[in-house]
């Protein structure tokens, strides 16, 4: 579980800043992900980086210790 | 004023706010660009008032939800409270719709945003729910599925009630109508349903409008401050009252009545704009 909170954060970081810097070209995939300089929306990025908060505490209720 | 009234009462009653956006201006002959940066704009005024509205209903929860998601990620563990444990459920129910909505509403608007096939998905939103209360009782008849709160709900559960108001991107499917119905095939009753599903629908549409906001600052963008707070105070004392209204209907009441508005009305519809009575 925390292998996959990590790559889960790693991953939408990185899709935070492709939706940043748009450099794709425009196809049907790329605009919707929001990787693609065709009509580029603050959404994406807001979306990414609220996954990659949840990511986040995902990963940080997976590695506390448990409760006694 | 009437767009605005609309607006507060088909977000919150399960009949599709898109849908009838959609529908009525062809029917009833108001001449409304809906690609026009201050129609949407105004939309965005209305969404706000909406969801403040919902959050003004459900203050008192909201802020015991928040405090407790916030205790639970400093804490960084999960108790059993039941305030912790309704706010992560919202999360996770939050979250497919989020994703969904973000990357396919624009397209799926695109395919779908047209009289024909919003009256065929307001008739199928009516089958939903009729569908939703069947099962329900035939459930609740054979006596092994009694009725739960929100708490006891499995992330499962959660996961899958946010899939069903993703279905609400389909201009003709209500919000309200497919979360409850997903909420009472989870084996909620009626009211905690309703609750569930408005309470699933707030961070919604709260997200939804403040992202939207920008467009309000758009160039050629031709509603003054005052049309904008009078818009966003009409939709949202109508929402309240909306909400206010079906938490109390939804304790004696089931789906079925707003099933009926939507089978004659989608296929009232249906006829009109295939026949091309209307255009």
């Amino acid at each position: 579980m925390k292998g996959f909170a990590l790559v889960l954060f790693v991953v939408f970081v990185l899709c935070a800043i492709l939706s940043v810097l748009h450099p794709l070209a425009p196809n049907a995939v790329t605009d919707a992900l929001g990787f693609s300089s065709d009509k580029p929306h603050v959404k994406h990025p807001v979306l990414y980086l609220v996954l990659a908060v949840l990511s986040l505490i995902w990963l940080r209720f997976a590695t506390a210790q448990p409760a006694r | 004023m009437l767009l605005a009234v609309l607006q507060g009462v088909s977000e919150l009653f399960p009949v599709s706010s898109l849908g009838h956006t959609v529908l009525l201006p062809p029917l009833l002959h108001w001449h409304i660009d809906e690609s026009d940066v201050s129609f949407l704009a105004f939309v965005v005024v209305l969404h706000l008032g909406t969801a403040l509205a919902l959050l003004v209903f459900y203050r008192d929860e909201w802020v015991r939800i928040v405090r407790a998601l916030v205790a639970s990620i400093v804490r960084g563990r999960l108790s059993r409270d039941r305030d912790e444990r309704i706010g992560w459920l919202l999360v996770v129910g939050t979250v497919p719709v989020g994703i969904l909505g973000v990357l396919f509403q624009s397209a799926v608007q695109r395919l779908f945003a047209s009289p024909i096939p919003v009256a065929m998905f307001l008739m199928l939103n009516a089958f939903v729910m009729f569908a939703g209360e069947a099962l329900r009782r035939r459930q609740h008849a054979r006596g092994d599925r009694p009725s739960r709160p929100i708490e006891a709900l499995g992330w499962t559960a959660a996961l899958g009630v946010g899939l069903a108001q993703s279905l609400a991107l389909l201009p003709g499917i209500s919000r309200s109508g497919s979360t409850i119905v997903a909420g009472l095939l989870a084996d909620l009753d009626h009211p905690d349903a309703a609750r569930y599903a408005f309470l699933l629908a707030t961070p919604v549409i709260l997200a939804a409008s403040l992202l939207e906001i920008p467009k309000l600052f758009e160039p050629g963008v031709a509603i003054g401050p005052v049309e904008s707070l009078a818009g966003c105070l009409v939709a949202g004392i109508t929402a309240y009252a909306s909400v206010a209204f079906l938490t109390r209907y939804f304790r004696h009441n089931d789906l079925r009545p707003f099933g009926w508005y939507c089978l004659v009305a989608g296929a009232t519809a249906l006829v009109l704009f295939a026949t091309k009575v209307v255009a």
